[in-house]
């Protein structure tokens, strides 16, 4: 045990260790329990007052940490409220009740799930509810007259979960119904191909011994009916992929695999019907077993690592706060989805709030930051008048906004429509499956036509027999599962590794990729300012001047101020009469003596102190937006230099694709020095600067022109377009909701660490994928002149496709065990 | 040995009836969540009605 955490009691709620210096308790069945914060402390008394505190006894998994509910927060809820949005979720029943499903997060115990269960039942106007543990939703109805959506809501969220609504009609109940209908797939062929096994095992002993003619009859006409269920019921989706193919005029695995089972099935009826050469319905009903059981766990892979994090973040509908005049005159705030605005609306944006559309300023003047927008690193200030964009946030002070352009013309939605518009022409590389079935199919079609002629001239009896029995033997499961078992299994370490792949195929473009294209701000640094340099211009120690400083900037949530704070750790001084103006700095009071700090114009206009530009022009970080200078009435005292700061993992990264011999670029909507900066520092050569998403995707297809593979790795609103143009993309979790919607690649924790291992992991996929296929192929190769000689019998068939199977699926399934540590 | 031929064709004859089963199982809803029913039975009191199906809205049947 840790020494700290003695010290420091655990949560009983959260579990984690209490921080110094709270000391919050709550009164858990007669006990006096610690609580590491009020949001905890609110969950265990709403736990316990509703008399569910058996819940702590019951669970196993990690209770989720509610944090603090905010203001904010509920009011989101109350948006949900509105008719017009419940209409895309909410169904109403006969008795005028209302019924809809939710999506939950932070469930990850079966206890988390009785607690939902209970606490939510116990609202008045609540009917039932029901939780499913395994897709982490639940089912809820209620009576509208007695009880609000947004109220259901809040009371989940009280206990620490997180509850969204969810449109069960679309994705998601089609995803079930295909999950269902798999597994009864799968169960028909496991549970007939058993039977036919059986059958067959007395025809493979009676070949040798000699077995009642009548009876191997009734034993071949059983196993024939017995695989009819199978071929037309389980094995549907092949032919009807194998159709799709066709009609498409490309040649998928699906080709193949329906060839390969029609051929099989033809030639032993064929050998029913005459009696000569051997039956293969029990080849038929494995073959069509072990691909369905492969497809079902790639189904199940991706939709688990899809699922959950996606659809949440898809969710939320985006609100604003609308102020009307009510009927007495004085002012009203509202909250009302962002699609309800009107031009000419009056919005308040607060401190943190995202600015809902596109408008004018009215009142009040902050910084904003755009960063997501335009890539710009740095917030930007707006006073009255000035234009907004939607989708940047409001860092400082509150803010009234006329709403010029409503939500479905914002620039928002212009670069929404042109990530659409780009992705239809997304590059596709031929994926190794599909050239495989292509050149499968013609090689296996030259050697049952030779091995046909030659049989007709030497023994026209046995052609077809023989015939069959090549196809049979050559029959491509092992090459039909070569890649997909290997895809699945990198997708599971990908996930472990917090890489998200959401397009199948992503690891495979990933690890073909020859250049590697960066987005600068959030995407290679982490879009937050850190203090870079501290110059003093009198003998002032350059720690005096941070602490008084950071005393100035206490209270701001502006970036710079932060990363001031951030750097002056230590004993904060105390400032009195501290006074902001937004965008250009404070003046304020430390030990008596007055203090200005901001802009170099700034802190000129306050004291009449000319800032001196001591800093030679040519240097990186002499950008003028990311100096402040700190002045007393007199004199000026210092200047503190910032930089958006580089990412962790970026430089080992970038070094890791160079060492590889990859390509690697620098595409950012930000200013030159602050890009070429950055590009300096991590040691790459081509860096664009200040360019519009319409301009990042003409670079793009210019170097796509040029035969490169391109991986694109973004987070903000204006990369969306540029992700969709590239062969594969990822984006930060932390990014704009575009962006990951953009990507076929989604970096959950924003770890670069996790990119770099898992373009690792990529190409070792690309590896086992070639193996695989040389595994198949040289089964064949040993297989085929056996089979053309005459000399297999339906168990040999039998046992060497599995056995090729097997080995495939073992050799991919190495992928899932990763190298070094155990994350 | 005459009497696999009436033991092989029940034997279809029971292959099918579990299929349809199966099939039955499936589409109910069973296999659906695999992980909280097992618990269900140890948590939920019995004073309570049970909780609805999560998986089968009324309005679909």
């Amino acid at each position: 045990m840790h020494r700290v955490e003695i010290q420091n009691p655990i949560c009983f709620h959260c579990g984690q260790t209490r921080p110094e210096g709270i000391h919050l308790y709550a009164d858990v069945a007669g006990t006096q329990q610690p609580m590491c914060c009020h949001g905890c402390k609110a969950a265990a008394e709403t736990i316990v007052a509703c008399g569910l505190d058996r819940f702590y006894k019951m669970r196993t998994g990690e209770t989720p940490r509610p944090g603090e509910t905010s203001g904010a927060e509920v009011a989101r809820y109350i948006a949900f409220d509105d008719p017009i949005l419940q209409q895309r979720f909410v169904s109403a029943r006969p008795d005028g009740h209302a019924e809809a499903a939710l999506l939950l997060e932070g469930v990850t115990c079966a206890a988390c799930c009785w607690l939902i269960e209970h606490r939510v039942a116990g609202l008045a106007g609540m009917d039932a509810i029901g939780v499913n543990y395994t897709t982490q939703t639940a089912r809820i109805r209620w009576d509208p007259a007695r009880l609000t959506f947004s109220a259901i809501l809040a009371a989940i969220a009280q206990l620490g979960y997180r509850a969204a609504p969810y449109d069960a009609a679309v994705a998601d109940r089609q995803l079930a119904r295909e999950r269902s209908s798999h597994l009864r797939r799968i169960a028909i062929a496991g549970l007939f191909g058993m039977q036919i096994m059986m059958l067959s095992l007395g025809l493979y002993l009676g070949a040798e011994g000699g077995v009642d003619p009548g009876l191997a009859d009734l034993l071949r006409w059983s196993s024939a009916l017995l695989v009819l269920p199978v071929l037309f019921y389980s094995a549907q989706p092949f032919f009807r992929g194998a159709l799709r193919d066709l009609r498409v005029r490309t040649l998928g695995m699906d080709v193949p695999v329906a060839l390969g089972i029609s051929i099989a099935f033809a030639g032993s009826v064929h050998a029913l019907l005459t009696g000569r050469g051997d039956v293969y319905f029990d080849s038929v009903a494995m073959f069509v077993f072990i691909l369905l059981c492969g497809r079902f766990v790639e189904l199940t892979v991706r939709r688990r690592a899809a699922a959950q994090w996606d659809r949440l973040q898809r969710i939320q509908p985006a609100t604003a706060t609308r102020i009307r005049f009510n009927a007495e005159g004085a002012l009203d705030d509202e909250v009302v989805p962002v699609t309800a605005l009107l031009v000419g609306d009056q919005v308040r944006v607060r401190p943190g709030e995202v600015v809902p559309v596109d408008g004018v300023i009215t009142i009040g003047t902050s910084s904003l930051n755009e960063a997501l927008l335009t890539g710009e690193s740095l917030p930007v200030t707006r006073g009255p008048g000035a234009a907004l964009l939607g989708g940047s946030i409001n860092v400082e002070s509150p803010l009234c906004v006329q709403v010029s352009r409503i939500s479905g013309e914002s620039r928002l939605a212009q670069i929404t429509r042109l990530a659409r518009a780009v992705e239809t022409d997304k590059p596709a590389l031929d994926t190794l499956a599909n050239r495989i079935a292509s050149r499968f199919i013609v090689r296996l079609l030259v050697i049952a036509l030779g091995v046909a002629l030659f049989w007709w001239f030497r023994d026209p009896s046995r052609w077809v027999p023989i015939t069959v029995s090549v196809l049979v033997i050559t029959c491509p499961c092992a090459l039909a599962l070569a890649a997909p078992a290997a895809l699945t299994a990198a997708t599971g370490a990908l996930l472990r590794l917090g890489l998200l792949v959401r397009r199948t195929h992503a690891v495979e473009t990933l690890g073909q990729a020859t250049l590697f294209v960066f987005d600068k701000t959030g995407t290679l640094t982490d879009g937050e300012l850190r203090l870079s340099r501290v110059e003093v211009t009198t003998g002032m120690h350059a720690d005096a001047a941070l602490a008084l400083a950071a005393a100035l900037e206490t209270g701001s949530e502006h970036p710079v101020s932060r990363a001031i704070r951030q750097a002056a750790r230590g004993n904060p001084q105390h400032a009195e009469e501290v006074r902001a103006f937004t965008g250009e700095g404070v003046m304020g009071r430390v030990a008596g003596r007055e203090y200005f700090l901001g802009t170099a114009a700034f802190v000129q206009r306050m004291t009449g102190v000319q800032a001196v530009a001591s800093v030679p022009d040519n240097r990186v970080d002499a950008d003028p937006a990311t100096r402040v200078v700190l002045s007393s009435r007199l004199e000026m005292l210092a200047t503190f230099h910032f930089r958006d700061t580089v990412r962790q993992g970026a430089a080992e990264l970038v070094r890791d694709l160079i060492r590889h011999q990859q390509g690697v670029r620098l595409l950012s909507g930000d200013g030159r020095v602050a890009v070429a900066a950055v590009a300096a520092e991590l040691g790459i050569r081509l860096a664009d600067a200040n360019l519009l998403p319409e301009q990042k995707v003409a670079r793009l297809k210019q170097w796509r022109a040029a035969g490169d593979v391109i991986c694109m790795v973004g987070d903000g609103v204006n990369d969306a377009p540029v992700l969709a143009a590239a062969h594969v993309s990822v984006a930060m979790g932390g990014g704009a909701d575009l962006a990951r919607a953009s990507a076929d690649l989604v970096l959950v924790e924003n770890r670069l660490d996790s990119l770099r291992e898992g373009i690792g992991v990529a190409r070792r996929t690309l590896r086992v994928m070639r193996q695989n296929v040389r595994w198949a192929i040289a089964y064949n190769i040993i297989a085929v002149p056996l089979a053309a000689a005459g000399q297999v019998t339906p168990w040999m068939a039998a046992l060497g496709m599995s056995l090729s199977s097997l080995l495939v699926v073992l050799n991919a399934s190495r992928l899932g065990h990763l190298p070094g540590k155990g994350r | 040995m005459e009497i696999l031929f009436l033991l092989i064709p029940i034997s279809i004859l029971f292959v099918v009836l579990i299929a349809v089963i199966l099939n039955w199982a499936v589409r109910s809803g069973q296999y659906e969540d695999l992980e909280k029913p097992r618990h269900d039975i140890l948590l939920d009191d019995d004073d309570r009605p049970p909780p609805m199906d999560p998986d089968k809205s009324d309005r679909n049947q």
